[in-house]
């Protein structure tokens, strides 16, 4: 016979016979139900303790009680519950008897109830209408569901009405039993009970018995104890030392912070033995670690069931999960104060580029010259600028500068000195010395309050359109190509003088020249003559003549196209290092 | 509940169990058993292989068997516990009080050592 469901009852009344009568009519039905050898001794083994206990303790009076036993067979499950009307007794309020280290001190007490709870898949106790009902529940052997496979029952307590001790706790044998009844050995191994946060306010006898059979584990180098994916089977305790968790691998040399630290005390694993997925996580031990593992089994049927620690559970993983709320709050944050700086970095960008005259051709009202200019910058925000307007209707006040340094301190400084350029040339001013005091003031502006040392190189010059008088000024800065009409490239003698910045007090010399229709001068930066291949070697002046000699007759456009595509081509796929930034005017002078 | 005893080479005397080792066999073994293990100093070797079953009462049994030869000086071991049976004494923590062998020759040696 092989029911799926069945039901079978039995009434025994307490006396010592009642034992042996239940442990008969299980073997009958196992055999009968074909239960299979191991369940039906589980089923006799349970029966015989749980009627023991009954007939020796439950009863203060000489009358005859009846003792209830159900088996209830259903496809996937086997139950056996023994009810009784005797004094309120939960087995589950009853501590884990502790194993006695010799054999003088052997006491059995609590060893019925102890091997009910372990060869039973689910113990649950409830009191009703004045008796006490067990009920017991394993998964049925041989059976399969509908999906093909049987789902396992949970090993451990199901379900409890009642969870405070009743006392007298009952003994079989009367004798106390006591944690002393341990090794000095085995105490010292399992001092750290009392300093894990799992086990806090959770009486000292009822986990010991069960740590002393965790291996524990020591690292005197740092180990990796899990990794991503990896299946985990063990809780692990920090005994001493420290784990540490970290969310991306820990050997690409992440900066040091990013992980979250398992103290003494803590525990790890919970999570994948909880849900059965593999760790999410690495979790590194570092030197001198030491860690209990517990195994699955042992963490969810015989620790988890205990009420204390099931509530430091819940305490230590809602502090775990605060604490990676608190740690996933902070990186949005910081991405988003990454974010704002980035964008802030792109507006300065935009308003950068939107200062300078980016029109091509600059002028093209004006037929009496060619004037064109480019900037290609290295990074966001640069620090080269240049400048290119008429203050009144025949001169042309051009300048191109380097601020020395990169980013934004820079960029700012380009935009101080780009706005003081243009409101002390715009300035009415006599022709006489109007040039001299541009220099001279943008050098006092920028060398006063100079307190971060910034300097900028400049070459600022006013070309008077009408007759091709060209007079500049320059600072420091890259001397320009003068491409004469007919004559090959040459760097435009200039008076030297320093860059800006550094002393408030120069005379700024001037130079100047006669431009022939024709003639082409080439502002640049020193991103042009110092753009750099992969070898390390320099564009340098030599080159960008050569380039301009090739553009003998050509206008101002082409002119920063050929520079422009010479560069490109000798520095081919290394990266651009500084801004390279290029003005070039022609002039035609009047038809 | 059956037992029997027979003396071996080396003054190893074997206690053969057969039967179920619950309320009812405890109650029949009690004496024998007390008697065979506790009267006198020997090296005692108790073979399982024939008990089916075994209950908290039962254990109480075996335990007291071994502690009375301890009391006298010699020593008790077990060997041959069927599956089940060694569980039971496992949980029970038997193993840790008494040497439980896999079989007779493991339990001579064990009673030699």
């Amino acid at each position: 016979m092989h029911s799926a469901h069945a039901r079978r009852s039995l009434r025994l009344i307490n006396d010592s016979g009642a034992i042996s009568a239940a442990s008969a009519w299980l073997r009958t039905l196992g055999d009968s139900f074909e239960l299979g050898s191991e369940l039906t001794f589980r089923l006799d083994l349970c029966a015989s303790e749980l009627v023991a206990n009954i007939v020796n303790y439950a009863f203060e009076d000489e009358a005859p009680h009846t003792i209830a036993l159900d088996l209830i067979l259903e496809p996937q499950s086997v139950k056996l519950a023994v009810s009784d009307d005797g004094r309120e007794f939960d087995p589950l309020g009853l501590p884990d008897p502790v194993a006695p280290a010799t054999l003088e001190q052997a006491s059995l007490g609590g060893l019925g109830v102890h091997l009910v709870r372990q060869f039973a898949d689910q113990v649950s106790y409830e009191r009703v209408s004045g008796r006490n009902q067990v009920t017991l529940a394993w998964t049925r052997p041989g059976r399969s569901g509908p999906a093909g496979g049987r789902a396992p029952i949970r090993r451990g307590v199901e379900r409890r009405r009642r969870q405070s001790l009743t006392f007298p706790l009952l003994r079989s044998d009367g004798t106390q039993v006591a944690a002393s009844q341990r090794s000095g050995q085995e105490r010292r191994a399992l001092g750290f009970i009392s300093r894990i946060e799992l086990f806090r306010d959770v009486p000292y006898a009822l986990i010991e018995g069960l740590l002393a059979h965790c291996p524990q584990r020591d690292y005197p180098d740092e180990y990796v104890v899990l990794a991503p994916g990896v299946p985990n089977e063990n809780v692990a305790l920090v005994l001493a030392g420290r784990l540490r968790v970290h969310l991306d691998s820990p050997h690409t040399g992440e900066p040091a912070g990013d992980f979250m630290s398992i103290m003494v005390g803590e525990c790890a694993g919970e999570l994948s033995i909880i849900d059965g997925e593999p760790a999410s996580a690495w979790v590194i031990a570092e030197p001198g670690t030491r860690l209990l593992m517990i195994d699955a089994n042992t963490f969810f049927s015989e620790l988890l069931p205990l009420p204390r620690v099931a509530r430091n559970l819940l305490g230590m993983m809602a502090a775990r999960m605060r604490q990676s709320n608190n740690q996933a709050i902070e990186r949005m944050r910081n991405s988003m104060l990454l974010e704002r700086l980035q964008s802030e970095m792109r507006t300065a960008q935009d308003i950068q580029a939107g200062m300078l005259p980016m029109r091509s051709p600059l002028f093209p009202e004006h037929t009496e010259i060619e004037c064109e200019a480019s900037i290609q910058q290295a990074r966001e925000v640069g620090g080269d600028f240049f400048d290119a307007f008429f203050i009144d209707e025949k001169r042309l006040f051009v300048a191109i500068g380097d601020v020395c340094g990169k980013g934004m301190p820079a960029a700012l400084l380009m935009m101080r000195t780009l706005t003081t350029l243009r409101s002390e040339a715009g300035r009415k001013q006599g022709q006489k010395g109007h040039l001299e005091r541009v220099m001279e003031r943008i050098n006092r502006k920028l060398a006063l309050n100079n307190d971060r040392l910034l300097f900028a190189s400049l070459f600022i010059g006013l070309l008077d359109t009408g007759n091709g008088n060209f007079r500049f000024a320059n600072a420091g800065h890259m001397r320009p190509v003068l491409l004469r009409k007919g004559e090959s490239a040459t760097l435009l003698k200039v008076p030297r003088n320093p860059i800006a910045g550094i002393d408030p007090a120069i005379d700024y010399a001037l130079g100047e020249t006669k431009l022939g229709r024709g003639d082409l001068l080439l502002l640049y930066t020193d991103g042009v003559t110092e753009a750099e291949n992969s070898r390390a070697e320099q564009f340098g002046e030599a080159q960008l003549l050569a380039t301009m000699n090739a553009q003998s007759g050509g206008s101002a456009g082409s002119a920063i196209a050929a520079v422009r595509g010479a560069t490109r081509a000798f520095c081919a796929s290394h990266p651009q290092a500084d801004d390279i930034t290029l003005l070039a005017l022609k002039y035609l002078g009047n038809a | 509940m059956k037992m029997d005893s027979q003396q071996l080479d080396g003054g190893i005397t074997l206690i053969r169990l057969d039967g179920r080792l619950d309320i009812e066999g405890a109650q029949t073994l009690d004496q024998p058993f007390t008697y065979a293990t506790s009267t006198h100093p020997a090296k005692i070797a108790v073979d399982l292989s024939g008990v089916s079953f075994v209950a908290s009462i039962g254990i109480r049994t075996l335990l007291s068997g071994a502690r009375g030869q301890a009391s006298r000086g010699g020593k008790l071991v077990m060997f041959g516990a069927q599956p089940m049976v060694q569980r039971v004494l496992n949980t029970a923590g038997v193993d840790q009080l008494l040497t439980l062998c896999p079989d007779l020759e493991a339990a001579c040696k064990a009673l030699a050592g």
